[in-house]
């Protein structure tokens, strides 16, 4: 048995994200494997020490706030939890909640500073050549995790800085920051991209690969199966 | 004197533009506003100014009070070819305007783009504008909907009369600390009203407390009816409501008028109750707004209907990246008669843009088409893998799906692997591919 949480499930959901979920259960279910997911979001009860998985998706600016708020009471726990090398992936601006301090808009926010790095809206008075305030488009990154190119999408509104462990190079289009090629963050079993949507849906081989090493933490088998996904992602490479 | 050359200016502009081919409805504005900046507000505006902006129901909307009110003897200007950016709005003032910088009309009705509101308002100030909702629309353009949310809010002047749906929470989060007039429309609970499946609600928050806001029903997506534990904010009960509604039939009833429906779509109920309580904003009296909404010659967006080898088959507007809009279109095919066959796919996201994310199948509640009248889900296009595993996520039943990766299959799978009334909704480029296949069918006989 595999429990997963997913956390701020009515609130970081952007994008479709709901897939990242369904895409674990899938793949773990067609290998026998038996998956438990529990809905939490703000104010409710969380007890870390169940997960094995914990995964946060996407938001808007003033839904990242309200968790950020929220979040703040978990930072022990999360602590704890990410030192003994249980799993914790983050898609979109999810990431930003473990940093140092976010600077937005109208003020600087401390992060739960977990990690180091820090983010800064794009905004026009800091980046006086930008004729928008947003990151729009589909990337394609390289990881030394897997020998297959990562596919997605960004639509966001920040810049993360100071990442020194990074989780992918972009080959096409957004990075962390302009001055780098460095995208997202990981460090432990801490998975952590600015790609949005349904990652793990539309990257079958980061999917194997994260659950082949996490069924393997609970001494459970894990096959990749050859299915749809991979004939998409396939097909999407190719034209 | 400026103000009249540049008017002249806009008309030739325009007419030169249609003569020569082309579509004409912006480019006169265009240059009018590069000659003069702030030409439109030199233009004498008539009493009632009014705009419709929203995700989705705004062109319908605009088309439906255009006819309330013209067949009300009043006289209405309006941007008919759907030019709804500055650009467009200042050419729609401008051609219909005297060179004495007056425009000529009791009306001006807009159907106005989210985005270029801040843009329009600070020329011309609307006396009403009718908000139908925000939901998730074409996210690499418009982020997310709180982004659309402040493009409104920020934009609506104080005085402005707003007229919200408030069956949509982001609607109804207009009228905090909004200084005009308020009115506000809904529908009550019906057949189609269901919990989306998936965890993707927007706006489940209260606006004030950040309670979660808790929900009697949901009609879709996040909208229906709600509210905060806390009593900070609520849907309440609407100035104008449709009740008894009968989507199948087309028929609902609003302060115990009878109206017919012009098509058996859940939007449909949306749009008319809309028009129904701006009409009634605007002072026009129930049995002039009743006569022309149960006219049976008014009739919005007819559907497309062909034959194809003894088969019915309808094309239906594809919403891309609108997960609820898309919704509605599987729920009005699930909820018609006898068995049936389903065209699904795309090759791109957009027209708009040549991004494509295909996060937004995702959202959408496929789930709802495991459905003993649905025999076949034929699925096309550039992303038909992404389909066939959006369906296959769905549970749908492996013999019911069929792929065809090659257009020039299609017509024969579809004869011989399928049966009952085809539905196809796919992105415009692939929707001229099947009206050939249908033509080319048609012509065999």
């Amino acid at each position: 048995m595999i429990n997963v949480l997913h956390l701020y499930y009515d609130l970081l959901n952007l994008y479709g994200e709901n897939a990242n979920i369904r895409a674990i259960v899938y793949n773990l279910e067609k290998n026998n494997i038996k998956v438990n997911v529990d809905l939490k979001s703000i104010k409710e009860k969380v007890d870390f020490t169940k997960y094995d998985l914990v995964y946060i998706g996407s938001g808007d600016e003033e839904a990242i706030e309200l968790a950020l708020d929220d979040i703040k009471r978990f930072k022990g726990d999360l602590i704890k939890y990410i030192e003994e090398d249980k799993f914790l992936i983050l898609t979109g601006n999810a990431m930003i909640l473990f940093g140092s301090s976010i600077l937005t808009n109208d003020n600087t926010e401390d992060g739960l500073n977990i990690f180091d790095y820090y983010t800064e809206y794009i905004t026009s008075s800091k980046f006086k050549n930008a004729s928008t305030d947003r990151i729009v488009g589909e990337v394609f990154e390289s990881t030394t995790l897997i020998k297959e190119k990562i596919v997605g999408f960004q639509n966001r509104c920040d810049y993360v800085y100071d990442v020194k462990t990074p989780l992918f190079k972009t080959t096409h289009k957004f990075s962390n920051n302009p001055e780098t090629t460095s995208e997202g963050f990981t460090y432990k079993n801490v998975y952590a991209t600015h790609t949005i949507g349904p990652l793990l849906i539309r990257n079958p081989y980061f999917t194997d690969y994260l659950l082949t090493k996490l069924s393997k933490t609970k001494k459970l088998k894990y096959k990749p199966i050859n299915d749809t996904a991979k004939k998409a992602y396939k097909k999407y490479l190719a034209n | 004197m400026y103000r009249a050359l540049i008017i002249l200016i806009c008309k030739t502009v325009n007419k030169l533009s249609k003569l020569t081919g082309h579509g004409g409805s912006t480019i006169g504005g265009k240059i009018a506003l590069k000659l003069y900046k702030n030409i439109l507000k030199k233009i004498k505006l008539p009493q009632y100014v009014i705009g419709i902006t929203g995700s989705s129901g705004k062109s319908s909307s605009t088309e439906l009070m255009y006819n309330i009110m013209t067949k009300n003897n009043m006289k209405v200007v309006y941007n008919k070819e759907g030019s709804n950016t500055i650009t467009g709005i200042a050419s729609l003032i401008l051609n219909n305007s005297s060179i004495t910088g007056h425009l000529k009309a009791d009306v001006l009705l807009m159907e106005l783009d989210e985005q270029f509101l801040k843009y329009i308002f600070k020329e011309i100030k609307p006396t009403h504008l009718m908000i139908t909702n925000i939901t998730r629309d074409q996210p690499p353009r418009n982020s997310h909907p709180i982004k659309i949310f402040k493009a409104i809010k920020n934009a609506i002047p104080d005085k402005t009369h707003i007229i919200l749906n408030v069956d949509d929470p982001l609607v109804n989060r207009m009228r905090i600390n909004h200084k005009g007039g308020v009115t506000t429309y809904g529908i009550d609970k019906n057949d189609y009203s269901f919990k989306i499946n998936l965890n993707n609600l927007d706006a489940a928050y209260c606006p004030i407390c950040n309670s979660k806001l808790e929900y009697d029903f949901y009609h879709y997506g996040h909208i229906g009816s709600y509210h905060c534990p806390k009593y900070h904010f609520n849907r309440g009960n609407p100035d104008f409501e449709a009740k008894n509604i009968d989507i199948d039939n087309k028929k609902i009833t609003i302060n115990d008028n009878i109206i017919n429906l012009p098509s058996d779509f859940l939007y449909t109920a949306y749009f008319v109750t809309g028009c129904y309580a701006l009409s009634k904003t605007i002072g026009i009296d129930d049995k002039d707004i009743l006569k022309v909404l149960n006219d049976e010659n008014i009739k919005t967006k007819r559907l497309e209907i062909y034959n194809f080898n003894n088969r019915k088959w309808q094309l239906l507007v594809s919403k891309n990246e609108n997960n609820l809009s898309y919704k509605q279109s599987l729920d009005y095919i699930k909820h018609q008669k006898g068995d049936k066959t389903i065209v699904l796919g795309f090759d791109n996201s957009s027209r708009r843009y040549k991004e494509n994310d295909i996060s937004w199948i995702w959202d959408i509640d496929f789930e709802i088409l495991n459905d003993s009248s649905i025999k076949n889900i034929v699925l096309i296009g550039r992303f038909c893998y992404d389909m066939l595993l959006r369906m296959e996520y769905a549970k749908i039943d492996s013999k019911k799906l069929i792929l065809v990766e090659n257009m020039s299959d299609l017509s024969d799978t579809i004869k011989n692997k399928t049966t009952g009334d085809i539905y196809s909704m796919n992105c415009f480029d692939k929707e001229i591919e099947i009206k050939k296949i249908i033509k080319g069918e048609n012509n065999n006989d």
